[in-house]
């Protein structure tokens, strides 16, 4: 079962700028998780006299209207960024797979009513959610990751709920049952080992959405709250001073980055899982 | 009583969403003794996969019993007991799952085995089917559609079955390797001495490898024959039909003795003799009477060891 998976991932990492994406975005994952060892700076460290301060040897990216190192800020930013972006993408794949292999499993009446329940969520816009859920639970980017999960859980569960009818109706799955394994056996070895790969450029491409929306929601002020360093809060901290460009170019470039790679990444996997069904 | 398997007036009806009711068999009977090879034949849509798959206990009939040994088939006690062997074997396997692991997970489940034990037995039998070891660490697409058949049907002897149900085993094969698959089956009824019923549309296949026979027509049995070897005795118009199809290269000029009478113009026509009374081959019976119209023809002896459902 593992030595399948590598090969086809093998060939996605015969592409060279599938190397290159990958290397960037393995290269700032680290740098964001090691951010205390990186940074020298503490990214909350107020120095009125150093504000504004130019790219230098002691500033890699300058500082920003208060003094703070922007680089130490764009790494903390990054945990903060890619931490909830991750977390989101994760607890709804998980759950929404569960979900859509479960109703597809039972079928019938109950696969009817979550599907049509997951209809009805899915038809409020997500920052409608948002702003609702905020606006009773209060500003934070714990109910921004909230909201964010009762809606984007249900893209995973309609995928998954049609790849694993597919994947039931196969005679494979009759083989199984008659060579004595149980359901659970054959959802998990005949159903997830089918559909997981199908899943994984959803799930690359939506972590990039996850994460242009947390940086878009804390942009808004509703998500991570000053002083703690998000890269969406720091582009919109940028807009005061639009002259010292550096505030918002640094955060920016990170999140493009990010959401490049992710997206192209994405669209390899996929590319290269057409190729293989053929 | 004492036949290995009996199947009782068994109907199965599948309602689809929107559209009406479809018997895919109506009371369909008979029975077999151990050690036999019973050949059903017929053409698509006639419910011979139906009728295997519930031999198989995967799917529940409508109505009617299937017993195996006197035990309903769905009862956890015959589990393994009957395997099948599924029409395309791409389909019947997991893609994402290798050889040694699609072919022994029948010994995972119905035996304790250490998974060295269950290699050395996964080799032994991939041997026994005529392939290697060497195909033991490769996937499903590395092999050829008839190397494939062979893993569906290594897998299905890995729970050392008593009953062996083959689907069409033999459908998505081109004719040498079929002659190959035949040969292997054949091979492995004698050595193993396994009781197993062939669904087929092809006659010849189930001439070469069945001992009796049953053939079916939309969703019914129309005759039964005890010993294939007297199939020149087979007399119902549909059989005969068939039969000519296998002989009209010999006999060109037969197939214009009895043509079909009608053929299905569509949907319309084939709902019509799903539903109505009479027999279920009227429609297309060059020997047609009032009397098929109104009442189905049961199944009668003929002769000894010899059934038909026909007036004629």
């Amino acid at each position: 079962m593992v030595k399948k998976k590598t090969r086809p991932g093998w060939k996605l990492l015969a592409d060279r700028s599938v190397k290159v994406y990958l290397f960037l975005l393995m290269a700032l994952t680290a740098a964001c998780i090691l951010a205390p060892v990186v940074a020298v700076h503490d990214p909350d460290a107020i120095n009125l006299a150093d504000k504004f301060a130019a790219v230098s040897p002691a500033h890699p990216m300058g500082t920003d209207y208060l003094g703070r190192d922007l680089f130490a800020r764009v790494l903390w930013g990054g945990r903060n960024t890619l931490g909830y972006a991750a977390l989101i993408t994760a607890v709804s794949a998980v759950l929404g797979t569960g979900v859509g292999m479960f109703c597809a499993f039972i079928g019938g009446r109950v696969d009817r009513m979550i599907m049509r329940g997951s209809d009805v969520l899915r038809s409020f816009p997500g920052i409608v959610l948002v702003m609702i859920v905020v606006s009773v639970r209060g500003v934070g980017i714990e109910n921004v990751c909230l909201a964010m999960m009762i809606t984007r859980w249900i893209w995973y569960a309609r995928m998954a709920r049609n790849l694993t009818r597919v994947e039931l109706g196969r005679s494979s799955v009759m083989a199984s049952r008659l060579a004595g394994s149980s359901w659970f056996k054959i959802l998990r070895r005949n159903v997830l080992m089918s559909i997981l790969p199908e899943m994984l450029p959803t799930l690359s491409l939506d972590f990039g959405g996850a994460l242009l929306a947390i940086s878009g929601y804390s942009f808004l002020g509703l998500g991570v709250l000053p002083p703690e360093a998000e890269w969406g809060m720091m582009i919109s901290d940028g807009r005061s001073y639009m002259d010292h460009p550096g505030m918002m170019f640094w955060p920016g470039l990170c999140v493009v980055a990010v959401v490049i790679s992710v997206n192209y990444l994405g669209d390899k996997i996929r590319d290269i899982l057409e190729e293989e069904r053929l | 009583m004492g036949s290995l398997l009996e199947v009782q007036n068994v109907s199965r009806d599948y309602r689809s969403y929107g559209r009406r009711q479809i018997s895919a068999l109506r009371e369909v009977s008979f029975s077999m003794e151990k050690g036999r090879c019973l050949g059903i034949v017929g053409e698509s849509g006639c419910g011979k996969s139906t009728l295997c798959r519930m031999i198989a206990g995967i799917e529940k009939p409508t109505a009617g019993n299937i017993f195996y040994n006197q035990i309903p088939v769905r009862d956890r006690s015959l589990r393994g007991k009957i395997q099948m062997v599924f029409q395309n074997s791409l389909d019947a396997v997991n893609l994402h799952m290798d050889i040694f692991h699609t072919v022994s997970e029948p010994l995972e489940n119905f035996f304790t085995m250490s998974k060295a034990g269950r290699r050395a037995e996964t080799v032994r039998l991939l041997e026994t089917v005529g392939l290697c070891a060497e195909d033991l660490d490769k996937y499903p697409r590395q092999l050829s559609g008839g190397q494939l058949q062979r893993i569906c049907i290594a897998r299905a002897l890995a729970a050392r079955p008593e009953l062996l149900l083959l689907d069409e085993p033999l459908s998505s094969l081109d004719v040498t390797v079929q002659a190959q698959i035949l040969n292997l089956l054949s091979d492995l009824k004698k050595e193993l001495n396994l009781s197993c019923i062939l669904v087929s549309h092809d006659l010849e296949a189930v001439y070469y490898l069945a001992d009796e026979l049953i053939v079916m027509y939309g969703g019914g049995v129309v005759e039964k024959l005890e010993d294939i070897e007297r199939f020149r005795e087979l007399c119902h118009p549909y059989t005969r039909r068939l039969l000519m199809a296998h002989e009209w290269e010999d006999r060109p000029d037969r197939r214009k003795k009895m043509p079909d009478k009608i053929l299905f113009d569509g949907k319309k026509s084939k709902a019509e003799i799903k539903s109505k009374v009479g027999c279920v081959y009227a429609e297309r019976c060059p020997y047609v009477t009032a009397q098929c119209l109104v009442a189905r023809p049961e199944l009668v002896q003929r002769t000894s060891g010899h059934w038909v459902a026909c007036y004629r």
